[in-house]
């Protein structure tokens, strides 16, 4: 495999990892299994050109293992749906050029724990329009909400890396043991 | 008798926020709270991590508040200390009290 196709798969499975295991913390095997089976089957065949039989043989087991985990994938949609609800609900009576940056509450709404993802929310707002009212600019308040939704989810964000660096060890030390690239 | 469960020192501290700011404890209070008399400013996620974790500990309530025009029109969540809370605050609070003992830190001892 070339080294672009690794970084490729490195990249692919940051991202997946990284930004989905979060919102699944229940099952996060989950994820391992989803994105082990993107990278094998799509990134490794498609760019690497032509992968030995390993590389096919376990592509095939994470699909029979991600068929048989129906249940997880089931879970898995619903709290994504959840997500998709609870942000709904926050972009809702909105209207005005005054609001937060959608895209710092979107990155709240994915990484912040289910059970308070709503609250921080509404904290988050609350100092938003409490600067706006003290008569700080938009731009400056757009700033600090940025700069506060990143300090609240800080410490998620972290475990989210560090999971990626565990879980990409623990990927290739398997892939060496049965002949992977 | 149940064992008292130990506290850190922002569990203290969010405890203590929310018996000052009494019936009316959510995110926002509590960290204003503790910046007001600490100094400090503790992000939302920590406070909330912290609530999180005295909530599944039986040493706090939450319940839904009134929506506000300031919020978006959406809910508050409000919090209050459970009796739990306050033996477990009392009792910790004491142990630090008898600890320091009259002592005055007033700097580095070498």
């Amino acid at each position: 495999m070339t080294i672009f196709a690794r970084v490729a798969r490195k990249a692919v499975e940051a991202l997946m990892i990284g930004f989905l295991s979060p919102i699944i913390v229940d099952q996060p095997i989950a994820v391992l299994w989803c994105s082990r089976l993107v990278v094998t089957l799509y990134i490794s065949n498609l760019i690497a050109g032509t992968p030995g039989w390993s590389h096919h043989a376990i592509g095939v087991y994470e699909l029979a293992i991600l068929i048989a985990q129906e249940p997880v994938l089931r879970a898995l949609k619903t709290k994504i749906g959840i997500i998709g609800q609870d942000l709904a609900s926050a972009f809702a009576n909105r209207g005005d050029a005054e609001d937060p940056p959608r895209l710092a509450e979107f990155f709240v709404g994915l990484l912040a724990k289910a059970r308070y993802r709503a609250s921080l929310l509404q904290c988050l707002e609350e100092d938003f329009r409490n600067d706006l009212a003290a008569g700080i600019s938009l731009r400056r308040a757009k700033r600090r909400y940025w700069a506060a939704a990143l300090n609240s989810i800080g410490p998620q964000l972290w475990a989210a890396i560090k999971r990626v660096g565990v879980i990409g060890i623990v990927a290739d030390y398997v892939r060496g043991k049965l002949g992977g690239a | 008798m149940t064992k008292i469960p130990d506290l850190t020192l922002k569990d203290q501290q969010v405890l203590l926020a929310i018996v000052i700011q009494h019936p009316n404890a959510y995110g926002v209070s509590i960290r204003d709270e503790i910046k007001k008399r600490t100094e400090r400013d503790e992000s939302f996620g920590s406070i909330y991590a912290v609530l999180e974790r005295l909530e599944d500990r039986g040493m706090i309530a939450s319940r839904e508040g009134e929506v506000t025009a300031a919020r978006g029109g959406r809910k508050k969540q409000y919090y209050t200390i459970t009796s739990r809370g306050q033996m477990a605050l009392q009792a910790s609070l004491r142990a630090v009290d008898a600890m320091r003992g009259g002592i005055e830190v007033k700097g580095a001892l070498a």
